[in-house]
């Protein structure tokens, strides 16, 4: 520890008495230190009376082994020995630029308007002053990272399922890695049982109000340090589909808007499909006059159409891509050059249909409807599986495959809840026992 | 849990199209087809009101449980495999059908048993599972495909060649006795409560039986709808031209403001939906009356015992798939109807005799 340069260690003299503060400077709030522990000990007449003053301000246990003592030191905390007899640690730890952002991710016209912070304990300050009941327990962790990382689970303890908590405690005790955990979606992946499906089965958010709502509704929020995301668990289809304006608007307007989503989900994920089953196996399903425009806009493309889709699938996916990782400066140029550019001069060129770029767009489009990112990459990943699947075996494919996808997500379980089902215990508490 | 029985009932009324009740019905249109309708509906409803009234003292109990209190085990197991096998035939007919009919007028490229292989991957991965989530996957595809196969069947009454004078033509030999086949037939409308035998172990409380009058005027509705709808438009004379009397009345129909203008791709692949959904059902139900038939010795548990049953079914429909065309199809159809009435009775007595040596001891 003396290695690091941050580490200080100082000696205070003040009549007979000789007190050594240890501490990590690069963490610990200077002043801080300065105000609480040395000002007071010149202002003490005796050292049994500063003493007593130290033990004021502690607030947890002293640790007494040298190893416990070490992690306070690297959690922030000072510690203080007063003539080698008497030992504590007090925290000193400076509060780091920690006040809530403005929510990004999922963005509400009309809810509130921060996320939460980088801070677990902002957070946790953010959460107890939102949810102002006394059976919201809090119960922190660690993980089994190296370096380990600190957790905080939520729950109401009088509306929680406790075997979705004991599920998910046994979850997060399973996980121990070799690699720090920094972030909720990390986790996520860590704790699924299933550690290659496709479907979340947990909702990463970064909203405190929609913690809040799922906390009042008997699920388990998870917050992890460092990072302004949370977990709610368990998750089920129908989460994934729900913002948190349907809530606070109007009830037809936000069932229409849920509609919307649904609409936009079946576009995604069968648009490409339906393209190419129409053009290439069933033409006769359309009017007559469609399928004659589309053979006719078709005319100058020299290849199959599952091709034509997929060419312009994958232009629009690297689009995607590259406008998520760049600055926000260049981002616009890349998706005016890609988008309208390339767009426009791939039709021209007899590369794709004109109706193509329709399709793509739409279903570029109606994939940013979804809410919820995880649910968006999921589908975005899934409407290749049907595209696959229709340029084998057709349109009947198509609807085979989407039965499919249905019997696939009503098999998935999600810590004893079923993950999809027609009408969901959504909005109301969740039963102790599932019913039915 | 109510709704889910209302559920299988109400799919087991729609996928008659697939299990070549029309066909049947049709064929003795002038030999007491009519009685045999008539008839049909007080005979469904009293073995529905049966079946639940005597379940419903058999809590959470399936047909395993039942049959054990009055018989020896081994007669018991008999009466298992046999109504196994009625189920399971059950399921593969309308795959046979539906696989059929979808690739010939969908994708006639495809090969039958490349086609059929595609059904039965997702039936197998679908039934597999436990009977909630069998219920809550019927569910789902109830809710996405009824209101389309309502706007179909409410539009072919609405249509110009919907002839009333050809129904009015069948209708004139309402005095002709009914056939067994004719009844065996319109009774397969109401079987749907027999999916109870396994799915009551699933429900918390057994049904009310009050809801018997819904199926009975469902039942009726439905069936006359898919008796009279292709008679009425081919006429009551040239509708027995056709193999698939509906696939071709469905085709004679258009929407003539919608994006898809033939109704004959929609209806099918909407049917191909409901029929998987009813497979899947009743492939469940048979898997789940076999695991009761093994030796206890076996665990229920295992899930390779299931994979087991499902390969041997997904087998026996692809051998049947290879050598019938569609004449033995509905031959085969047509004698499975024959037996399945006199052992749903069997069953239903023997539930309805149970249940009274319960309520006396």
């Amino acid at each position: 520890m003396a290695e690091s340069s941050d580490f200080v260690i100082r000696q205070l003299d003040h009549h007979d008495t000789t007190v050594h503060l240890f501490y990590l400077k690069s963490i610990c709030d200077d002043l801080k230190i300065q105000r609480d522990l040395v000002l007071p000990l010149y202002q003490a007449d005796r050292a049994e009376s500063y003493e007593n003053y130290v033990r004021s301000l502690i607030n947890q246990k002293t640790s007494s082994s040298p190893g416990q003592l070490l992690e306070r030191v690297i959690k922030g905390e000072a510690i203080v020995c007063i003539e080698d007899t008497f030992i504590a640690n007090v925290p000193m730890k400076k509060p780091l630029n920690s006040s809530p952002g403005p929510a990004e991710v999922e963005v509400s016209v009309v809810g509130p308007k921060h996320a939460f912070s980088e801070e677990l304990d902002t957070n946790m300050n953010v959460i107890r002053s939102r949810y102002t009941e006394s059976s919201l327990t809090v119960e922190r962790a660690n993980l089994e990272s190296h370096p380990k990382t600190e957790i905080a689970i939520f729950y109401d303890r009088e509306l929680v399922d406790p075997e979705v908590l004991e599920g998910i405690k046994k979850d997060l005790k399973r996980i121990s890695d070799h690699i720090v955990i920094q972030a909720a979606g990390q986790l996520q992946r860590k704790m699924s049982p299933a550690r290659r499906t496709l479907f979340p089965t947990v909702m990463i958010t970064e909203r405190p109000d929609r913690v809040v709502l799922n906390l009042s509704q008997g699920k388990v929020a998870i917050l992890v340090q460092g990072t302004p995301f949370g977990i709610v668990a368990p998750a089920v289809f129908y989460d994934f589909m729900t913002a948190m304006d349907d809530v606070y608007s109007h009830y037809w307007t936000s069932r229409f808007l849920l509609v919307l989503r649904y609409i936009g989900l079946f576009f995604n994920l069968t648009m490409a499909s339906f393209y190419v089953g129409l053009t290439s196996y069933n033409p006769e399903f359309l009017r007559v006059q469609l399928a004659l425009s589309i053979a006719g806009s078709r005319a100058p493309v020299p290849y199959p159409s599952f091709i034509e889709v997929l060419f312009m699938l994958l232009m629009m996916e690297l689009l995607t891509e590259a406008s998520i990782r760049l600055p926000r400066t260049i981002g616009s140029t890349a998706t005016t050059v890609g988008g309208l550019i390339l767009g426009t001069a791939a039709t021209q060129a007899g590369l794709v249909s004109n109706i193509m770029i329709i399709i793509v767009a739409c279903v570029a489009i109606s994939n940013f409807v979804l809410p919820i990112n995880e649910m968006m990459f999921s589908m975005r990943v899934m409407k290749y599986v049907f595209l696959g699947i229709t340029t084998i075996f057709g349109i009947m494919g198509l609807v085979i495959a989407f039965i499919g996808l249905i019997v696939h997500l009503t098999r998935k379980q999600n810590y004893g809840r079923a993950y999809l089902r027609f009408f969901a215990e959504n909005g109301k508490v969740v039963p102790r026992k599932e019913a039915g | 849990m109510n709704r889910y029985f209302v559920y299988l009932v109400f799919l087991n009324m729609l996928v008659n199209i697939v299990s070549y009740v029309p066909q049947i019905l049709i064929g003795s249109r002038f030999q007491g087809a009519i009685w045999a309708i008539l008839a049909s509906v007080p005979i469904g409803m009293l073995l529905i009101y049966t079946c639940l009234k005597s379940m419903s003292r058999f809590p959470r109990q399936g047909l395993t449980d039942i049959l054990d209190s009055i018989l020896p085990r081994w007669i018991g197991r008999v009466l298992l495999l046999m109504s196994a096998c009625q189920f399971f035939m059950a399921g593969c007919i309308s795959l046979l059908s539906i696989a059929d009919t979808s690739i010939r007028y969908i994708s006639p490229e495809t090969p039958l048993v490349m086609g059929i292989f595609m059904f039965l991957i997702v039936i197998c991965m679908a039934a597999v599972h436990r009977t909630k989530q069998v219920l809550y996957l019927v569910e789902i595809i109830l809710f996405i495909d009824v209101p389309l196969i309502l706007f179909i069947i409410v539009k072919a009454f609405w249509n110009r060649s919907y002839d009333w004078d050809a129904v009015a033509t069948v209708g004139m030999s309402y005095s002709a006795l009914p056939t067994w086949t004719a009844l065996s037939a319109a009774t397969y409308i109401f079987s749907g409560y027999s999916d109870l035998v396994v799915v009551h172990k699933a429900f918390k409380q057994t049904p009310s039986p009050k809801s018997v009058w819904l199926f009975g005027a469902l039942g009726l509705a439905i069936l006359f709808a898919s008796f009279s709808i292709p008679i009425a438009f081919q006429g009551a004379d040239g509708v027995s031209d056709y193999i698939y009397p509906w696939i071709i009345t469905a085709d004679s129909m258009r929407v003539e403001l919608g994006i898809v203008e033939r109704v004959l791709p929609l209806f099918l692949l909407l049917y191909s939906g409901i029929s998987l959904g009813s497979i899947i059902v009743r492939w469940h139900i048979a898997s789940d009356l076999l695991k009761d038939c093994l030796p206890s010795s076996w665990s229920r548990k295992k899930p390779l015992t299931s994979w087991i049953f499902f390969a041997f079914f997904a087998s026996v429909s692809l051998v049947l798939a290879f050598f019938f065309n569609e004449n033995n199809i509905l031959a085969v159809g047509r004698v499975w109807l024959n037996f399945r009435l006199p052992s749903e009775v069997l069953i239903v007595a023997l539930i309805l005799i149970a249940a009274r040596r319960r309520r006396t001891s």
